[in-house]
């Protein structure tokens, strides 16, 4: 603890750390090529994402020389719309939860060190945010505005994912309140958001790093449900979540449909989490017991 | 004693606004609840309008608001015009599904990811916390409906061991023993369990493994270890119990699944479940149900969050003087 | 039950000479009847009370269940009654000027509750489809039926208000017989929710035993009666609402028929022996309907109020591929608005050839010029459009995104607006839409094309969502309908099919074969294009190749 404190808040030997993490470069270099593979390859590749080339005899093709990942049911070309595909999800997922991140650590700090009657409040607010089904919300939205662009769809997820979150921090915060760090820098006159940036924080990334990183990969599969409802990436248009829920209905006979997307999206989520894991790692040295 | 009846009645407020908002908003949402079925039907307007009148949807939302809380008040939560029934008895008979297959895959996931975030927490940063931590997270980033499809193909096409989906055998005889309807039921359970597992068991597991590790760190831990008390009793006396907060309020977070936290896997699985009857309910606009079901989702999130909130206090020594002395907020 | 599972899977042929064996025993007391047949459904009915039940699932159940006077024959022919085979009624006379049938009741039938059923209850039944109180979306289609009177307890009349071709078919085809005794109380207006409409009692062949909802619906043979007894014990529907496993179930022997089997199923079909594949005719096309009308100011559509815009893009459309792409060899080409099962069908007439060609000619020709990104534009306004289409539907899902490759490729931007099914019918209901991915079924009346294509059902109410209006063409309908020689039908619906063609108010896609696969151990018959179950009492299953769940229901478990 003592140890922390002394290093807290130095963000410069964090980075430091994380950069001498194994695990975390690696990550950080899977991130960062399929990044690339999604942001050039489509560039790269001889199909366009949205090219039927031969809807009655190149259906479901296997991979071959001509199709690395072979064709889908439309007779497209699996890999260039996989590529293509990766841009939106990447950036719909990672902006969501940031998003939906940065709302709920907000949301439960502030509950977490607030007086029992704001807290209160703040988390029966939770509860019925929680309990409205999304499916709802989104449905009722759509009624109002039929045609949604993508930056408000990823506001929209954002804002309707942060109450796990949210309640994970708050009941931290509150275990950690009166802890006698927190009591001690409390008595030595801290201001309440320096008190919570500088000594509270630290202490609840751990959880909140752990359910952000699944959530990565829970927003990339949501967003496919979501154009169930006519929200969404709308067809033609590739995104991964929507490739694997079409390949899906082939599973049997044309599998490498949905798996390769489902290969990247799991890598992403594998890297997210190490990066997390490593980034949690770096923020609290003292997780190391030797 | 005044925190419970305070929580209570803050819980009240909350499947209130739950009950107001879902029946505005479904109200919003295109469509109404006799046009769903087909889009050819001879059903005219005049008929629609009619049937609203006797099913008691026409007039204005503020109407049938009041309308409605009139019947709540009496205990009767409506019509459920797309199952034929009243909503309290469809409810009545898809929640015991859900509790069925989602309590079993709760615990189960539950028990699997405590277990398995402890032993990782135990060996961290070893080859097995790796691996473990890589198999768990690999499950939970599946696509939840690309995964059931999956297991079904697998356990009950493939390898022919488990029933096609469904909840029970419907050529079971009416008079068979007791123990052959439980080892069918139980046989039906497996692979939608197996899946939830799968899906459930990842952020357990790691939340487990994060609040063990953090709390290994801690001072008091390290104290105790200087005291001389050993290792293994450190971890279970002092790390295990306080690391609970988390995996606790995960718990409470869980509760709310009972209801709609499984549609896809009941889909692929045929289960007759409370995610099906939601999604049924919003996809053919029947307001009632769909309103009934989100107050059963709402009661479920307000148990979850205080059973949550009080076993933390229970548990956590720190967050029990907090209790006792609310004048430090 | 796993382990038989397994033994099923390695040696089918031991199983077979095992249940033969098993058989033996019970053969001594039942020979010929006998057997339980599983249908895999993915689809739950709504209700069990046949003037209000909208799903083809609740018609289905409801067949079995109850009796009409008369039934349809394989031919579908709808005119007259020659094609008719008695079911409630034994046998029928018209009178003189035609204007009202007396149907003689069969004095065996009973209603499964023991009661004699009677003319009372044909009084009954058709006046609660006429009434108008009831919702029933079978009343618009019996506007020529006036009323129906007893003349003695087992000798009803109905009476009809104009002499018409079809007028046997309204009352045989589109009444099913209820029972009075049961439903004389019951508010007309909610018959959804009486009791009866979730535990029919009727007349047929199977009676109702359970329903547990979102799993079975269990129905025994009825012996009540005096009548023939269907061959098969048992009749369970178990509901799956994902397709695939709902297939799988029949592949996996734990049911017995599923009715939609998707192409990508048919290899695995043709490879399991124990699988038969049965092809009928559907009753179903599937269209993209172009809006002519803009909704907001009730003038021509900016795009498609030019019918040579409707031609060209027909044109572009490669039907046989599209066709192949999403249904392999389960569909053919569609022709127009009816199906090859209808006695309008006119196997002359030829799709509109596919030219890309011709059709990029037309548009230069209509002043839809190519910009730079190769997209049409007309005096500032883009070649442009939306066409809305339901999630819930696979095949059409599949055909729109189809249809968006091809359009493209002529200048055309089409943007799919997907909702479930509740939002695709807003649209339809406010005429807000460019064009929609539709897909109709037809009752085996040719009359049936009115409800989407005439001009009175392009008002409020009506099915012509697109507001495709033809005097020419109605009155071809028209003459056709009011025809009384099949081949003078024939002939105006041939005009009346050229005429639409013209307008092209739509791109017929596709009309699906039904594809339904049964287990091979039952002998089946009177299979019907609107029905393939219509004869499902007379099925059996050989004393030989009964299985396990074939055997006699021990007495008692059921009711």
């Amino acid at each position: 603890m003592t140890a922390f404190l002394a290093s807290g808040g130095d963000w410069q030997s964090v980075l430091r750390r994380l950069r001498v993490d194994q695990r975390s470069t690696f990550a950080a270099g899977a991130l960062i090529s399929i990044a690339a593979l999604v942001l050039f390859g489509p560039l790269l590749t001889a199909y366009k994402p949205f090219e039927q080339l031969d809807i009655a005899n190149l259906v479901n093709a296997r991979p071959s020389s001509q199709h690395l990942l072979g064709t889908d049911a439309f007779s497209r070309d699996v890999l260039s719309r996989v590529l293509s595909g990766g841009r939106i999800s990447l950036v719909v997922a990672l902006s969501a939860v940031f998003i939906e991140t940065a709302i709920g650590v907000t949301w439960g700090m502030i509950a977490g060190l607030a007086a029992s009657r704001i807290d209160a409040f703040m988390m029966r607010c939770v509860d019925a945010a929680m309990s409205v089904p999304r499916v709802l919300l989104l449905l009722a939205i759509l009624a109002t505005a039929p045609q949604l662009p993508v930056w408000l769809l990823v506001v929209l997820l954002g804002a309707t994912g942060w109450f796990g979150t949210a309640r994970l921090v708050r009941s931290e915060v509150r275990a950690l309140r009166n802890t006698d760090f927190v009591l001690a820098a409390r008595a030595l006159g801290a201001e309440s958001s320096r008190l919570a940036i500088r000594h509270v924080l630290p202490h609840v990334v751990g959880p909140v790093l752990v359910a952000s990183t699944l959530a990565v990969g829970q927003v990339i599969v949501l967003e496919a449900g979501l154009s169930w409802l006519g929200i969404g990436v709308r067809p033609p248009q590739p995104s991964w979540g929507n490739i694997i829920r079409d390949g899906t209905e082939f599973l049997a006979t044309a599998p490498w449909v949905s798996i390769a997307p489902g290969a990247f999206l799991v890598i992403v989520v594998l890297a997210v989490s190490a990066l997390g894991d490593g980034l949690r790692d770096a923020l609290a040295p003292r997780h190391l017991p030797r | 004693m005044r925190a419970l009846s305070q929580r209570l009645w803050q819980s009240v407020v909350v499947l209130a606004i739950v009950a107001t908002a879902t029946f505005v908003l479904i109200r919003l949402a295109p469509g109404d609840p006799f046009s769903a079925a087909l889009e050819n039907s001879r059903i005219t307007e005049a008929v629609r309008a009619q049937w609203r009148a006797a099913y008691g949807l026409d007039g204005s939302i503020g109407t049938q608001y009041v309308r409605w809380i009139g019947s709540l008040l009496r205990g009767d939560l409506g019509w459920s015009t797309s199952t034929n029934q009243p909503v309290t008895s469809a409810i009545a008979h898809a929640l015991p599904h859900s509790i069925w297959l989602m309590g079993t895959a709760l615990s189960i996931a539950f028990a699997l990811g405590m277990s398995l975030g402890a032993w990782q927490a135990a060996r961290h940063n070893r080859g097995v916390d790796r691996g473990v931590g890589f198999v768990t997270l690999l499950g939970g980033a599946l696509p939840d409906f690309w995964l059931a499809l999956v297991i079904l193909l697998s356990g009950a096409y493939w390898l022919r061991l488990f029933p096609v989906g469904g909840a029970s055998d419907p050529l079971l005889p009416t008079n068979a023993s007791a123990l052959i309807v439980l080892r069918d039921r139980l046989m039906h359970l497996v692979l939608p369990v197996t899946t939830l597992v799968i899906l459930i068991t990842a952020p357990v597991a790691r939340q487990q493994r994060a609040a063990l590790l953090d709390r290994l760190g801690a001072e008091w831990v390290r104290t105790a270890t200087a005291k001389g008390v050993s290792a293994g009793k450190v971890f279970r006396r002092h790390a295990w119990r306080t690391a609970l907060g988390p995996i606790i309020t995960l718990g409470g977070l869980a509760l709310p699944a009972l209801v709609g936290g499984a549609v896809f896997v009941e889909h692929v699985f045929a289960w007759p479940g409370m995610g099906q009857l939601a999604a049924g309910a919003v996809a053919s606009r029947d307001y009632h149900l769909v309103v009934g079901c989100a107050m059963v989702g709402a009661l479920l999130v307000v148990i979850g969050s205080a059973l949550a909130d009080v076993v933390t206090q229970y548990l956590d020594p720190r967050t029990v003087t907090d209790a006792s002395t609310p004048a430090a907020a | 039950m796993p382990s038989l599972r397994c033994l099923r899977l390695m040696l089918p042929p031991l199983l077979v000479a095992c249940s033969a064996s098993n058989d033996t025993s019970s053969s001594v007391s039942d020979a010929s009847t006998g057997g339980t047949i599983v249908i895999s459904s993915p689809a739950e009915p709504d209700n069990l009370m046949p003037p209000v039940t909208t799903a083809l699932s609740g018609r289905q159940v409801e067949d079995l269940i109850y009796e009409h006077l008369a039934n349809i024959g394989a031919s579908q022919n709808t005119v007259g009654d020659k094609d008719f085979t008695p079911s409630l009624a034994r046998s029928w006379s018209w009178a003189p000027d035609s204007l009202s049938i007396s149907f003689r009741l069969d004095s065996a039938a009973r209603w499964h509750d023991g009661k004699p059923v009677r003319a009372r209850d044909v009084q009954f039944s058709v006046a609660l489809y006429l009434n108008p109180a009831s919702g029933s979306a079978t009343t618009t289609l019996l506007s020529n039926i006036d009323s129906a009177s007893v003349r003695d307890s087992l000798t009803a009349v109905v009476w009809f208000k104009a002499r018409r071709p079809e007028q046997f078919f309204d009352i045989a085809y589109q009444v099913y017989i209820l029972p009075s005794h049961l439903l004389v109380s019951t508010d007309p207006s909610k018959l959804a929710a009486s009791p009866l409409a979730m535990a029919p009692i009727g007349s047929g062949p199977f009676r109702f035993v359970r329903w547990d909802a979102k799993q079975t619906i269990e129905l025994a043979a009825d012996s009540t009666g005096g009548r023939r007894r269907a061959q098969l014990d048992r009749v369970v529907y178990t509901m799956a609402p994902d397709p695939n496993t709902a297939f799988t179930r029949v592949a996996a022997g734990e049911a017995d028929v599923f009715e939609a089997v998707r192409p990508d199923k048919l290899a695995e079909v043709s490879a399991n022996p124990q699988l038969r594949l049965y092809l009928l005719p559907s009753l179903d096309y599937s269209y993209l309907g172009f809006n002519l009308v803009d909704s907001k100011t009730n003038r021509p559509h900016r795009i498609f109020g030019d019918v040579r815009v409707r031609r060209a893009l027909t044109m572009a459309t490669d039907r046989r591929s599209i066709v192949a792409n999403i249904y392999d060899s389960l569909a053919i080409v569609s022709r127009g608005p009816f199906t090859a099962a209808q006695a309008s069908s006119d196997p002359t007439l030829l799709p509109v050839a596919y030219s890309v060609d011709s059709a990029n000619a037309i548009l230069d020709a209509a002043g839809w010029v190519r910009g730079v990104d190769s997209l049409r534009s007309r005096n500032g306004v883009p070649f442009a459009f939306s066409i809305a289409v339901p999630t819930t539907s696979v095949a059409r899902m599949r055909a729109v995104v189809l249809l968006q490759e091809q359009f493209r490729r002529i200048g055309a931007n089409a943007t799919i607006d997907q909702s479930d099914m509740g939002g695709f019918f807003q649209r339809l209901k406010s005429r807000n839409f460019d064009a929609i991915m539709g897909a109709f079924h037809a009752d085996p009346s040719p009359g049936s094309v009115r409800d989407a294509w005439s001009s009175a059902s392009a008002a409020k109410d009506g099915n012509n969502f697109g507001a495709y209006r033809s005097p020419a063409f109605d009155a071809q309908v028209d003459s056709g309908t009011a025809a009384l020689a099949p081949d003078v039908m024939r002939k105006h619906f041939a005009a009346a099919w050229r005429i639409i063609a013209n307008d092209a108010p739509s791109i017929w896609l596709a009309e699906p074969r039904q594809a339904v696969v049964i287990n091979s151990r039952f002998v089946t018959t009177g299979m019907r294009p609107d029905a393939w179950w219509a004869a499902l009492a007379q099925w059996r299953v050989p004393a030989d190749k009964r299985i396990t769940r074939d055997a006699p229901v021990v007495a008692g478990s059921a009711r």
